[in-house]
């Protein structure tokens, strides 16, 4: 996979969240969304097409079926690389995710079904979700999934960062250290490890 | 005539139970360990109202799940309905995280009186808590209190005869969860109510259990009659439950019931100001600083180990001057009246083992245990773990295992007895193990005094170097073998809190009296064997059987088997043994110096001591304590063949 490879990924999220709110994403559009200059997205677009990513109607541009496997398969990448490891490693090689997750992760059947749900729904760029270890002091999050074993997952769970609470973290320690956040009137701190599997999407201060 | 009752205090860690249990019981408390666990049983009797009340103060615990020994622990004695009520503390100042073991020990259905600790707190943070209408929705009395005056205690015993007396208000409401998940409990449990466990725990509980994936209860249900298909239908109910919601069941339950928690705190909480900033802040802020927080982390390390060395070091100066002397006095003219040589034999050396545990060991445990419970009872230890925590998992531990780590450098005996300060099973064990290849006060001696005084600083330093190494691979390696989840940091940051010098001095005089109970029998008759071997003159065939290995495989002269042996009663005493076996105190002429350091090596490393044993054997129970010990003999036996190794091919 090259490096532009993943920016054409991006520029298919782009397309699919753009759809999703209802717009029709053109190359002004999308170059708005992704911050690039225009001549590059006219670049990207026409590769997109070329390998039937994405298809041209008009003025705009939707994605293929095959398009929209590509965004699934990138994003639950992503996810499996960032949150279920913690590092950037390269998950080449794996063919079958569907296989992947089943095995090597132990997810259920009825678990996944709702991932692949999640994935789809997900508006927005799979990027915008962070693991509460890379938080900074300050900000706020919203916890979106937990990512370690059952017995972690468990006990994060107990400590009061359920899914769909809203945490501030208040410091860390340096060197990768923990991280303590204030979550339902108490403050938790979580070492780097645990806190790098659990996904927060950012809160923007109002 | 006094009746007889039992109740239990629950709670979380940090609200103040245990200053609650010691306000009601005071010095009448007794440590000990709960059967088969390591963990710390401690009781107490009190006398109100012609009741005899014995109250058992049940481990600090966030849940009831089977996360640590702990949970399992309090789980398994609410289960066994011993207790006739049991007050479950609740920190008023976080209730919205304390209500969820409340709900968990409603969910058990025991009957339940609820202490509303550190309501000044709560006030002082801005939260107004109605107490009665609390106590309407959870159908339990709630009495408000204040610990570390004593406020409201007196209300909470009266409480607790009201409802023995009346027997109303007793059991609590059973809570009730989101639909969906309620049809998944009510579909469980007419299954469960058919099997024959459903007679000894509530059905509704197991059933929840089941649902959360709870290993215990999952074992147990199985294993009954007609308990496989309730599993399989669990596991049914499971993935349609996941299918909805999109997470792992324990974490779909723990969200239900900080859902339920929170209508709970709408209903019976009110926030009426902002936290204000005050002296907590300050402290806070500095002991967790980057830069700050290391330096003060790094003195009261300091003055810890000086503390316990300094004061343990004089206390045992005094005992043995006062105490051990003359008491060794008094034996040597009760010899010279027993001309009895069996006798003799005996009488020294019991006398030998029970001075050396009042010399060595007390002196040195006293003052741990007083420093360990105002750390503890201040907030600070999940501080220091906060800062150390990236450090300690380099070698597979994290940050709460910094304290007995260190511990061990001056002595492993109450770094062993620290391990307690871990949660789960597997990370206790981890690091006890690391604990005893720390070289301690006593193995610094021997490393000092041989290597250090004749072969040089460097090499020396290099034995330590070893033994680091050593700690970091055993543990890295104990990591991978050791079952269980690997846990990672995840503690409670509780707001600092001034210690009370009451229930520190009762802390360490029921915890100090509960060790000597389990040390002194053990280091009396390990010393009263090694003291028999000696007279009996049985060192010499025992010299020649050790032959093979001493010679063989260190390269050490033979007679360097006897205080190896002996080492493992006093390892200072093994370089003055040495220099007895051999005859002469001047080493260098009968040892080279790579004898010397391969001596050195192996007893810096091979298993502390008799008391760090017994330490063990309270921690860990004998099948791991002899585990851990054989593992530092293995590898110390290694060490010290590779290192004579190395030194005969560099012709050293």
């Amino acid at each position: 996979m090259s490096i532009r490879g993943d920016v054409l990924f991006c520029t298919l999220e782009v397309v699919m969240t753009l759809r999703k709110r209802g717009l029709h994403p053109n190359d002004s559009l999308i170059a708005e969304e992704l911050r690039i200059p225009l001549n590059e997205v006219k670049q990207l677009m026409e590769e997109a097409v070329k390998q039937g990513f994405v298809v041209k109607k008009n003025d705009y541009y939707d994605l293929t079926e095959e398009g929209l496997k590509e965004v699934i398969r990138h994003r639950e990448r992503f996810i499996h690389d960032r949150f279920v490891h913690g590092d950037s490693r390269w998950s080449s090689g794996i063919t079958n995710w569907y296989k992947h997750w089943r095995q090597k992760h132990g997810l259920t059947r009825g678990l996944l079904t709702n991932f692949y749900n999640m994935l789809t729904e997900l508006e927005g760029r799979v990027e915008d979700l962070k693991p509460l270890s890379e938080m900074r002091p300050g900000e706020r999050g919203i916890i979106v999934s937990i990512a370690c074993g059952l017995g972690a997952a468990r006990r994060v769970a107990e400590m009061g960062l359920t899914p769909g609470v809203e945490v501030l973290v208040t410091r860390r320690a340096p060197l990768r250290g923990p991280i303590e956040v204030e979550v339902r009137d108490t403050r938790v701190v979580l070492g780097y490890g645990l806190a790098s599997k659990i996904a927060v999407k950012v809160v923007r201060a109002s | 005539m006094n009746r007889s009752l039992t109740i239990a205090l629950a709670g979380n860690a940090n609200v103040g139970k245990s200053c609650i249990f010691n306000k009601l019981t005071g010095l009448s408390q007794v440590v000990g360990n709960w059967p088969g666990k390591t963990v710390e049983k401690v009781e107490g009797t009190l006398y109100f109202q012609g009741y005899k009340i014995r109250v058992i103060d049940l481990p600090g615990t966030y849940s009831l799940s089977a996360y640590s020994a702990e949970e399992v622990v309090v789980r398994d004695y609410l289960l066994s309905r011993e207790a006739d009520v049991v007050i479950d503390v609740v920190d008023a100042s976080a209730l919205e995280r304390n209500l969820y073991l409340t709900l968990q020990l409603m969910e058990l259905q025991v009957p339940l009186v609820i202490a509303l600790n550190q309501v000044d707190m709560a006030e002082k943070k801005g939260l107004i808590i109605d107490h009665e209408e609390l106590s309407r929705l959870l159908g339990v009395k709630v009495i408000p209190t204040i610990a570390i005056t004593g406020k409201g205690l007196n209300e909470l015993l009266q409480a607790v005869i009201e409802v023995i007396e009346k027997g109303d208000q007793l059991v609590p409401k059973v809570p009730t969860y989101g639909r969906e998940v309620e049809e998944k409990i009510n579909c469980l449990e007419e299954n469960v109510k058919k099997l024959e466990i459903s007679k000894k725990y509530p059905p509704r509980w197991l059933s929840i259990k089941l649902l959360e994936r709870d290993p215990l209860v999952l074992e147990i249900v199985s294993k009954g009659e007609g308990g496989a298909e309730v599993v399989k239908l669990a596991d049914e109910l499971i993935s349609e439950l996941e299918e909805v919601h999109g997470e792992s069941s324990p974490i779909i339950m723990a969200a239900e019931r900080y859902a339920k928690i929170a209508e709970i705190i709408s209903k019976a909480q009110r926030i009426v100001a902002t936290p204000r900033v005050k002296w907590e802040r300050i402290f806070d802020y500095v002991t967790t600083h980057p830069v700050l927080g290391y330096l003060v982390l790094f003195s009261v390390i300091a003055g810890m180990l000086s503390l316990v060395f300094y004061f343990g070091g004089l206390l045992s100066e005094v005992i043995e001057s006062y105490i051990g002397g003359p008491l060794i006095a008094i034996i040597e003219a009760l010899l010279q009246a027993l001309p009895l040589e069996v006798v003799n034999v005996v009488t020294r050396g019991l006398v030998t083992g029970f001075v050396a545990g009042f010399v060595i060991i007390l002196p040195f445990i006293i003052p741990f245990y007083v420093i360990l419970s105002i750390l503890e009872d201040t907030g600070y230890l999940p501080r220091a773990a906060y800062l150390t925590d990236s450090l300690m998992h380099k070698i597979g531990l994290h940050g709460k295992a910094l304290l007995p780590i260190l511990l061990g450098f001056g002595c492993n005996v109450p770094a062993c007895l620290g391990c307690r300060i871990l949660e789960t099973d597997r990370e206790r064990y981890l690091c006890g193990l690391a604990v005893t290849f720390v070289p301690c006060a006593a193995r610094t001696v021997v490393i000092l005094g041989l290597v250090g005084m004749y072969v040089g600083i460097i090499p020396a330093l290099s034995i330590y170097l070893i033994a680091f190494t050593i700690i970091f691979l055993v543990t890295k390696l104990a990591y991978k073998v050791v079952p269980g989840e690997p846990m990672d940091l995840i503690m409670e940051m509780p707001p600092y809190r001034k210690p009370s010098l009451k229930v520190v001095a009762l802390k360490t005089w029921s915890k100090t009296k509960s060790f000597a109970a389990v040390a002194f029998p053990i280091i009396v008759a390990g010393s009263l064997v090694l003291e028999m071997l000696r007279i009996m003159n049985l060192m010499d065939p025992i010299v020649s059987v050790m032959k093979p290995l001493t010679v063989g495989l260190l390269g050490l002269p033979a007679e360097a088997a006897v205080p190896l042996i002996f080492g493992f009663l006093r390892k200072e005493l093994a370089l003055i043994m040495l220099a007895e076996a051999l005859g002469t105190y001047n080493l260098p002429l009968v040892m080279t110096l790579s004898q010397m350091y391969v001596f050195a090596l192996v007893v810096a490393i091979y298993i502390p001591c008799i008391a760090t044993f017994a330490a063990l054997i309270r921690e860990f129970g004998w099948n791991r304590a002899l585990l851990i010990s054989l593992t530092t003999l293995v590898v110390a036996m290694l060490a010290g063949t590779l290192a004579h190794i190395a030194l005969a091919t560099l012709g050293l």
